[in-house]
């Protein structure tokens, strides 16, 4: 016979008498909860003789430590804090022991519930998309040609898309997590109905675990999904420079004050967890020249001139829907001096993308006679001018500064068919 | 039971104001009122807790010292006057009753 068992134990926080029921029902079948995950929804069972196993779930704020008072309370009263999982804890009856319920009136459980619980529940949920409405809200004046900003939202999500994996997947997936918002407020509003009628009746309602279960998976995807984010601005972190030092070391500064302050094992458990993390961040900081220079781009920087004699200024990002690379070159003069041409160049993955977020050409910029989809500046001059240049997915903005434009914009043709 | 004001107390809330007319910590006041009515009113650890929260947030009770991670209790002024208010709602009730009773049992 087995003597260990592992489940998937992913339940909402509003669902956490459904927990309770589980728990409770394993204990019944000679199971005792060994080892919770939080961050991978698992939960280990062993085999146990205790007949009088019983598990009580109840909500807490787990950013607090727990006060020490009111664990001795539940330990005078029979029951040990054995778990805690997210907003939760789960105590175990202390054998020899058929403890009263931790809570015992309904009305004052749900009164707890609604207003310590739901209404944190409502802002956290809330709060992020805030800037996301506020982004959409934007583009709709914009579209409206009230344009009083100097970066219009095109210009924004063109910088993201391009600059950053972690915010491009983010915004992509906006529309997703809103839709499982309003699922989750609905589940939460429907839960409350059926809870405040059970209360007026003076009982609790009876936990439907299958369902409570099926509403868990939204749990086990914020899960998933938190992780892949997190992967992905570690990517960010180390192949597009992203971050400077002051998150990193930020982090870490934060991480040991909240070692000091807090000595409870628990939370340093938590800090242990912050501190490994808080060195990865520096880690993929610190490889971040390394990692760019061994990982292929798209676009590789210069050089475009043949006769530059430096290339400087430089800057690219990859994401997974494209990338961008801005550089510098600078040529001889007679006496000394020396003359630059700037390349900006951009790509992306789907050429419905190319479309919608396009750099260029900017107002006022004219077809060039002779040349298909080149675009100049009415301003150039022999020495001085902008060129735009488009071939497939690719783009490249070519600016040169006495300079001779006309040689630039062939070898900037050439590496664009070559590269773009 | 959760009321807006403690203008009546519920039982539960009674025995705790009952039991500290004498300091008491947590375990001790669900002990006292256990016995008291043999088993009758019985609390949670959680429910004592916000129970205990709330009279002391409205000077009912006050937190006196703690021992062994166990917070000691007493009444307040305020407290004593609330307990001995419910006490005399009730006896005024129990009077009602039997003088109700008392009536429809006669013949």
């Amino acid at each position: 016979m087995k003597d260990t068992c592992w489940k998937l134990f992913s339940y909402l926080i509003l669902d956490h008498k459904a927990a309770q029921a589980e728990l409770n029902a394993m204990a019944a079948e000679g199971w005792e909860l060994e080892t919770l995950w939080n961050e991978v929804p698992l939960a280990k069972f062993h085999r146990t003789d205790r007949a009088d196993l019983r598990y009580f779930v109840d909500w807490a704020d787990t950013a607090k430590p727990e006060e020490n008072e009111y664990l001795q309370l539940c330990k005078d009263a029979g029951w040990e804090l054995v778990h805690t999982m997210s907003y939760c804890h789960i105590y175990a009856s202390t054998p020899g022991c058929d403890p009263l319920p931790i809570q015992t009136d309904p009305e004052l459980e749900y009164q707890r519930f609604r207003k310590k619980v739901v209404r944190r529940i409502a802002l956290a949920s809330t709060l992020p998309f805030i800037p996301y409405l506020l982004l959409w809200l934007w583009m709709y004046f914009e579209s409206r040609k009230y344009r009083f900003l100097a970066l219009s939202a095109s210009e924004i999500l063109t910088g993201f898309f391009l600059g950053s994996n972690a915010l491009s997947a983010l915004l992509l997936s906006l529309p997703i997590l809103f839709l499982l918002l309003l699922i989750y407020l609905f589940c939460l509003a429907g839960q409350l109905r059926v809870w405040s009628r059970a209360v007026r009746e003076g009982t609790l309602p009876e936990p439907n675990v299958p369902a409570a279960k099926r509403r868990g998976l939204l749990t086990l995807f914020s899960r998933v999904y938190v992780l892949v984010l997190g992967v992905l601005l570690l990517a960010d972190t180390s192949l597009n420079g992203i971050l400077n030092w002051g998150l990193p070391v930020g982090m870490l500064v934060g991480t040991a004050i909240r070692w000091c302050m807090y000595d409870d094992p628990k939370f340093r458990k938590q800090t242990r967890k912050l501190f490994a993390v808080s060195a990865l961040v520096l880690v993929c900081f610190l490889s971040h020249s390394v990692v760019r220079d061994l990982v292929p781009s798209r676009l590789p920087l210069g050089q475009v001139l043949p006769q530059a004699v430096s290339i400087g200024a430089d800057s690219r990002t990859d994401t997974f829907l494209g990338s961008k690379v801005y550089w510098s070159e600078y040529c001889l003069r007679d006496r000394g001096w020396t003359n630059s041409v700037r390349f900006q160049a951009k790509t992306w993955v789907f050429p419905a993308l190319a479309q919608r977020f396009p750099d260029g050409p900017e107002e006022g910029m004219l077809p060039l006679e002779g040349y298909e989809n080149v675009w100049y500046s009415p301003r150039n001059d022999e020495e001085d001018g902008t060129y735009f240049l488009r071939r497939g997915v690719t783009e490249l903005t070519v600016t040169y500064r006495e300079a001779d434009g006309q040689a630039a914009l062939e070898h900037a043709i050439h590496w664009l068919e070559t590269y773009g | 039971m959760a009321r807006k004001k403690l203008e009546t107390l519920t039982e539960q809330m009674y025995y705790v104001l009952l039991s500290l007319t004498e300091e008491r910590h947590g375990y001790g006041i669900m002990q006292y009122a256990a016995q008291m009515t043999d088993g009758r009113v019985t609390m949670g650890a959680g429910t004592l807790y916000a129970l205990l929260a709330r009279f002391e947030k409205e000077g009912l009770i006050v937190h006196t010292h703690t021992e062994d991670n166990r917070k000691y209790y007493r009444l307040t002024l305020e407290g004593r006057k609330t307990l001995e208010g419910e006490y005399a709602r009730l006896c005024r009730q129990v009077a009602n009753g039997a003088a109700a009773l008392g009536k429809e049992a006669l013949p």
